[in-house]
């Protein structure tokens, strides 16, 4: 039982990471970029080609696989987004499918579509807590990085000038130009903030669990869920959906069934889309259009 | 489009099993043709009613499944159960699409995606119904009929399941044609343009988008079982996001809103399909570049800028011709 809640909270904490990379993207430039799955995948394979190919230890491999998807991220954004800012958000989306799909199926051509996993031997034991419950290491350091993560953006945003514009963009971008904040120079620290994110998400997943090209799709997709759970644009909101969905999942998971496991959260997502679309923890602002 | 170049068009598709016979061209051409229904009736859908939905392929997968487990397990003969499962999958969209139309834009698609994504995890997962991962196999093709005249047609060959196929795509595409020029399908333009407008003017968007919503899904669903009939299985991964994507490429690539454009699209995707086959990620890698291309360059879709083209040099000659040398365009 607390077993279950603890996996569920691991899964959690990664999803609220991706959760909170599709929302700050969102909130400053309206772009639903679901694209970030292919970075999350992209990610995984970066901290493994890092480990396995550099020799560098994990953390360094993070390191490398956030820097490069921040890059990536930032070239998505000049190639796919720029030229649509003018554009409705359902052709940002169709973008951004385009993205995913790319992205993925760059990565099973470009590697193959073996599972794959991170190894990190640093971090091969199981802390035991009263009550049975097994931790391993690497769950312990997912939680530390996500809050790492998590605090980072907080000051970034609410210190950094830059920061301070990304603000002014979300809350009126027409009117933030007209003040002169440089919205490409906004729109591309967006991007690789959240592509960051992303990355080190996907790094996390591939050092604690396995991988493969495919998971970008459904993973961003859950974080997607999270975000609705969450109400859209509150990172607060992300980390508790993020919590929330992964306990459910986990116990969906143990409990109901292990053969439709995404049917849960799917149809979770329908339902609050449906009812209650700002979200459980956002105000009702009326439907979002 | 003259009624000269329909007859033309219709008079080919008539005579091409007779190039094709049993060989893979018929079979080709088999599949563009279901793929014809569906990108046509998504069209309805995205292109005049606004509804943009990756939920398609899902549907197509409904009615398949439906028609094969009828067929395979209830021994219903093929002409029950297309109708059957057809009036099935409509039933399924209402079920999902009077809920989903609550939600607007981006949170519209993605619940249309949750909804593929459940659908091809319990295609995949209910063994007992769908078979699962292994497919539903020896769904058989439908037996002969006797055209009075003529004699008997049997549908086991490719060569007659063509004329089986041809006929449903020919009904539908002036069926939908029809809907487009009626005032229904104004009603539908209206909604797409400006939903509070339409609203306003004394429409009811909300059962309009329902009932062009069941028909179109109905429809999908009505291709899936001629699909399932004719490749004689039914697999979740014929029926899977992938597809709901390449179906959405189709009418984007030929047109969104216009009634040639995604039968084009369907025919171009199709011809990168047989050049790519063995190359699957190459593919959907080259899919997803070609919606980004296409989104951001050509939002009309290829057919407007090429058939505007082939006005435009026919003009040139044809003033070239009377010399006169004005250019007035069209």
């Amino acid at each position: 039982m607390i077993q279950v809640v603890v996996n569920g909270l691991v899964n959690g904490a990664i999803l609220a990471l991706m959760a909170i990379s599709l929302t700050i993207i969102y909130s400053i430039l309206r772009v639903p970029h679901f694209g970030l799955g292919g970075i999350f995948v992209w990610g995984a394979f970066g901290g493994f080609f890092a480990v396995t190919l550099l020799k560098v230890n994990f953390f360094i491999a993070m390191l490398l696989a956030a820097a490069s998807m921040a890059v990536l991220g930032v070239l998505i954004e000049k190639a796919a987004f720029k030229r649509l800012r003018a554009a409705t958000e359902d052709a940002m989306f169709v973008s951004a499918i385009g993205v995913l799909i790319a992205l993925e199926n760059a990565a099973l051509l470009l590697w193959g579509e073996q599972t794959r996993s991170i190894p990190v031997p640093q971090l091969d034991f199981v802390f035991l807590l009263p009550g049975g419950v097994r931790l391993p290491a690497m769950r312990v350091l997912i939680f530390m990085v996500v809050g790492l993560a998590i605090l980072g953006l907080y000051f970034f945003v609410k210190k950094t000038r830059m920061g301070k514009a990304m603000r002014a963009v979300a809350q009126a971008r027409v009117a933030a130009r007209l003040l002169g904040v440089p919205i490409d120079r906004v729109a591309s620290f967006t991007f690789a903030m959240g592509s960051a994110m992303a990355g080190i998400a996907g790094a996390l997943v591939g050092a604690s669990f396995t991988f493969s090209f495919e998971m970008g799709s459904l993973s961003v997709l859950k974080a997607f869920v999270v975000v609705v759970l969450g109400g859209l644009g509150s990172v607060a909101g992300a980390i508790a959906g993020g919590f929330m969905l992964g306990v459910i999942d986990s116990f969906t998971l143990t409990y109901v069934t292990s053969q439709y496991k995404h049917l849960v959260s799917f149809s979770l997502l329908i339902l609050i889309l449906v009812l209650r679309p700002s979200g459980i923890f956002g105000q009702k602002l009326g439907r979002p259009q | 489009m003259k009624i000269w170049k329909l007859i033309l068009l219709i008079a080919v598709g008539l005579l091409f099993p007779l190039i094709g016979k049993e060989g893979y061209l018929t079979h080709l051409a088999i599949t563009i043709l279901i793929f014809s229904i569906l990108a046509s009736s998504l069209n309805i859908l995205m292109g005049y009613t606004g509804l943009v939905s990756i939920a398609h392929g899902a549907f197509f997968g409904i009615g398949a499944y439906t028609s094969g487990i009828l067929v395979l397990r209830h021994g219903l003969p093929f002409l029950a159960a297309l109708p059957i499962a057809a009036a099935f999958t409509g039933l399924i969209a209402l079920g999902i699409g009077v809920p989903s139309f609550r939600t607007r834009g981006v949170y519209y698609i993605i619940v249309t995606i949750a909804f593929q994504l459940i659908a091809s995890e319990i295609f995949d997962s209910w063994y007992a119904m769908t078979g699962g991962g292994l497919g539903l196999r020896g769904i058989p093709r439908p037996g002969e009929i006797a055209i009075p005249g003529i004699g008997l047609l049997s549908f086991k060959s490719k060569f007659g399941y063509y004329y089986l196929v041809f006929t449903f795509t020919l009904l539908i595409h002036l069926g939908i044609r029809r809907i487009i020029h009626s005032p229904l399908g104004v009603s539908l333009m209206a909604i797409r343009d400006n939903e509070t407008k339409a609203l306003m003017s004394g429409l009811n968007p909300l059962s309009y988008k329902t009932f062009i919503f069941v028909l179109a899904s109905a429809l999908a669903g009505l291709a899936g079982s001629l699909y399932a009939h004719f490749l004689e299985f039914a697999h979740p991964d014929l029926f899977s996001f992938f597809v709901s994507v390449d179906l959405f490429l189709m009418v984007m690539l030929g047109g969104a809103g216009t009634f040639f454009g995604p039968p084009f699209g369907v025919f171009i995707l199709e011809m990168i399909r047989e050049f790519l086959h063995e190359f699957v990620a190459l593919r959907l890698f080259l899919y997803g570049l070609l919606l980004i291309l296409i989104i951001i360059f050509l939002p009309d879709g290829l057919l407007k800028p090429l058939s505007q083209l082939g006005h435009r040099l026919r003009s040139k000659i044809f003033s070239a011709k009377e010399g006169s040398g004005d250019f007035t365009g069209n």
